[in-house]
């Protein structure tokens, strides 16, 4: 078997018909970028499970269904984003995108603001590509990454915040991506968030799906986190179940610079959610957590990398899983200590719970240290509902059901309780309790 | 009552009651005593459904009804109570939560309203006092980092809340100081009335200073060996499980 699989999709052979329709379309160094980011994708391809990377995470299925480019939304399209919780509460600036581009109509951008500006990439790359070029083609030129050239390729729009030094947002910035797939289509939404020193951000993903057709979701942010800012990252998966979701964030710190993110993944049939850190800078402080729930045949992976290059950084990252049905978990968390990276703190733990005999974690640590005073750890376990607590609960009263709900309930909780801001953490306690509450669909999914 | 009769039980394959028969009237007080292994613990959890306590024999009437029939949930909101000898620890799940939704399970079984947050917090707030049961205790998961003494309250507390018709109390008295014994103790008599029943297991015979039981059984390798009143706890202090349970293995 070979480390790649080659894929013939539908948009990637009509590139120069599909770009035209593209942000930037016409700019020479984009349309450049582009089309050397087609030859990356056309060299490296897929990578097969022959690939360590991605050893558990399997896109033959993806390979073989015919995606095109995701068309402009017909008309209005019928979803309302409080229907589909897409939405959180509050007034502040939320962004949309309906299969790949910018709905302004649903978004509000809020007044300007001294030293800010939230806006699309579409517009960013109109208005100020002279501080979103040197990212973009920077992280560009980035090694291998199939998903990362494809993304390059075919950017469509996307969120753009750019703080200037000192900048506080004091609402999160919602982004909000839908996906109202007719046919078998991809969307490839770019993201970039400049926060300038000592500046204060904080932003919210949410990816849902509306529509009745498989489709794909190739989504790539870039976070520059500046000397002393901090950004929030908060992200919510929740695509159908008939999706690919396959997502890059890639986050850069400065000396000091704080990086918070939480990731619940609960969509998509196959989702991997790659979250790639680099504490460049003296002092910085990194901390990703996360929950996945999943059922039936779904396949949810979480790789995150996190690279220790400066030195006094510290790290953390926790991850919760519940598995039920045949779905199976991957979770594959390196951490890298460069060997200038003295008085590294780095942990990492990674929990789940398995529902059924059939779901399945596959779980892999790696620490790679090349300096000499660290202290770095890692922990996974894996396990059922403990037996004695489940019979406490139903000698007092509660019915089998509820039991088991109140223990996973639990279980999850634990992850969701690093998230300090209440209306979000309100937003992933819905979500847990509707993924607690839904039957099992019958319908069909991505992969299966 | 409660009735058993010829009860038989198996736990991992191995049969650890053989033939009990054991008749506890309303409102009576039973205590069963016995050696470490003589399935004291197994009869409290065959009582109340566990998995994997096989009941391979005989017949438990309840209320006039067959009490094996029953789920673990359905015994409870029958009105079956089981302290246990070793509260188990819940992360993640806080105490007011969870004591609100075994409330509420049970006066819907009856047919009740349910109580909402606030109702809930009058219900339990004249509880708490006697058991000396802080609001913290209520707020932290339940019964997570819990000291021995904390954990046996907090189980007869959520027997004051529950209200049972028939409560299995299972070695409530392992582990406690002499203060936290009466106040267990203390806890338990006030439930003591006419309509309630209880089952009170014990290794030793100091709980039953503060919790007089109408009769007492001495349980032995899988059996009742011996009936008697209050007295045959005091025969027992004096002169040890030794001569009984070597009679009875003779």
């Amino acid at each position: 078997m070979s480390r790649r699989i080659v894929a013939e999709f539908p948009f990637v052979e009509r590139f120069d018909e599909v770009a035209a329709g593209l942000p930037g379309a016409g700019l020479d160094w984009l349309d450049a970028l582009r089309r050397d980011s087609l030859d990356a994708f056309n060299r490296v391809a897929l990578p097969s499970t022959r690939v360590e990377a991605w050893k558990y995470t399997n896109l033959k299925d993806l390979a073989k269904t015919p995606f095109d480019i995701a068309a402009s939304p017909e008309g209005d399209s019928p979803f309302d984003l409080d229907g589909i919780r897409a939405g959180g509460p509050g007034a502040g600036r939320r962004l949309v995108f309906v299969n790949g581009r910018f709905d302004a109509g649903r978004s509000r951008t809020g007044p300007p603001s001294e030293g800010l500006a939230v806006l699309s990439l579409g517009e960013a790359l109109r208005s100020r590509a002279r501080v979103v070029r040197p990212h973009i083609e920077r992280l560009s030129s980035l090694e291998d990454e199939a998903f990362l050239a494809l993304n390059t390729a075919f950017m469509m729009d996307g969120c753009v915040i750019v703080a200037g030094d000192g900048v506080t947002i004091d609402r999160p910035v919602e982004t909000v991506f839908v996906n109202d797939a007719r046919s078998p289509t991809s969307v490839h939404p770019r993201n970039l968030v400049v926060a300038g020193a000592g500046s204060r951000i904080a932003l919210t993903e949410t990816h849902v799906g509306a529509g009745p057709s498989e489709y794909w979701s190739n989504p790539v942010t870039e976070i520059v986190v500046a000397a002393s800012a901090s950004v929030v990252h908060r992200k919510i998966q929740r695509e159908s179940r008939r999706a690919y979701h396959l997502a890059n964030t890639r986050v850069t710190l400065a000396e000091r610079g704080t990086y918070r993110a939480f990731l619940m993944s609960v969509g998509a049939g196959l989702s991997r959610c790659e979250i790639d850190a680099t504490l460049e800078g003296e002092g910085a402080d990194c901390r990703l957590d996360g929950a996945y729930l999943a059922r039936d045949r779904q396949h949810t992976d979480i790789t995150t990398r996190v690279t220790h290059a400066g030195s006094g950084g510290s790290s953390r990252q926790a991850f919760r899983g519940v598995l039920d049905g045949r779905s199976r978990g991957v979770f594959q968390g390196r951490v890298s200590v460069r060997p200038d990276a003295q008085r590294t703190d780095g942990h990492q733990l990674n929990k789940t719970l398995l529902l059924s005999n059939d779901a399945e974690i596959d779980t892999k640590p790696e620490l790679e240290i090349y300096a000499d005073d660290v202290k770095c750890s890692h922990g996974a376990t894996a396990g059922h509902l403990d037996e004695l607590e489940l019979l406490y609960l139903r000698s007092r009263g509660l019915g089998a059901e509820e039991a088991r709900r109140v223990l996973i309930r639990a279980f999850v909780a634990e992850a969701v309780e690093s998230v300090e801001d209440g209306p979000f953490r309100d937003r992933l306690d819905a979500e847990i309790d509707d993924w607690l509450s839904r039957e099992p669909p019958a319908d069909a999914e991505a992969g299966a | 009552m409660l009735e058993i009769r010829d009860l038989h039980v198996r736990v991992d394959e191995r049969e650890v009651l053989k033939g009990i028969d054991l008749t506890i009237a309303r409102g009576e007080v039973h205590a069963v005593m016995g050696p470490n292994g003589s399935g004291k613990s197994t009869l409290a959890y065959a009582l109340a459904g566990r998995d994997g306590y096989e009941v391979t024999g005989g017949t438990v009437r309840y209320r006039g009804a067959d009490l094996l029939a029953l789920s673990i949930e359905e015994r409870a909101r029958e009105g079956l109570f089981l302290a246990f000898q070793y509260p188990v620890e819940i992360p993640g799940v806080a105490g007011t939560t969870f004591l609100r939704a075994a409330v509420n399970a049970r006066r819907r079984h009856r047919g009740e309203r349910e109580l909402d947050a606030m109702q809930f917090v009058k219900f339990v707030r004249g509880k708490q006092a006697e058991l000396n049961i802080p609001d913290d205790m209520l707020k932290r998961p339940v019964n997570v980092g819990f000291s021995g003494g904390e954990k046996k309250r907090n189980e007869v507390f959520q027997m004051a809340l529950l209200e049972p018709t028939f409560a299995v109390l299972d070695e409530t008295d392992s582990g406690l100081d002499i203060d936290a014994l009466k106040m267990v103790a203390n806890g338990v008599n006030a439930l003591r009335e006419p309509a309630r029943s209880m089952l009170v297991i014990t290794h030793y015979q100091r709980l039953l200073d503060y919790i007089v039981p109408d009769r007492v059984h001495v349980l032995a390798h899988g059996r009742i060996v011996k009936s008697g009143g209050r007295e045959l706890a005091l025969e027992l202090e004096r002169e040890g499980y030794g001569a009984l349970t070597a009679a009875e293995a003779a």
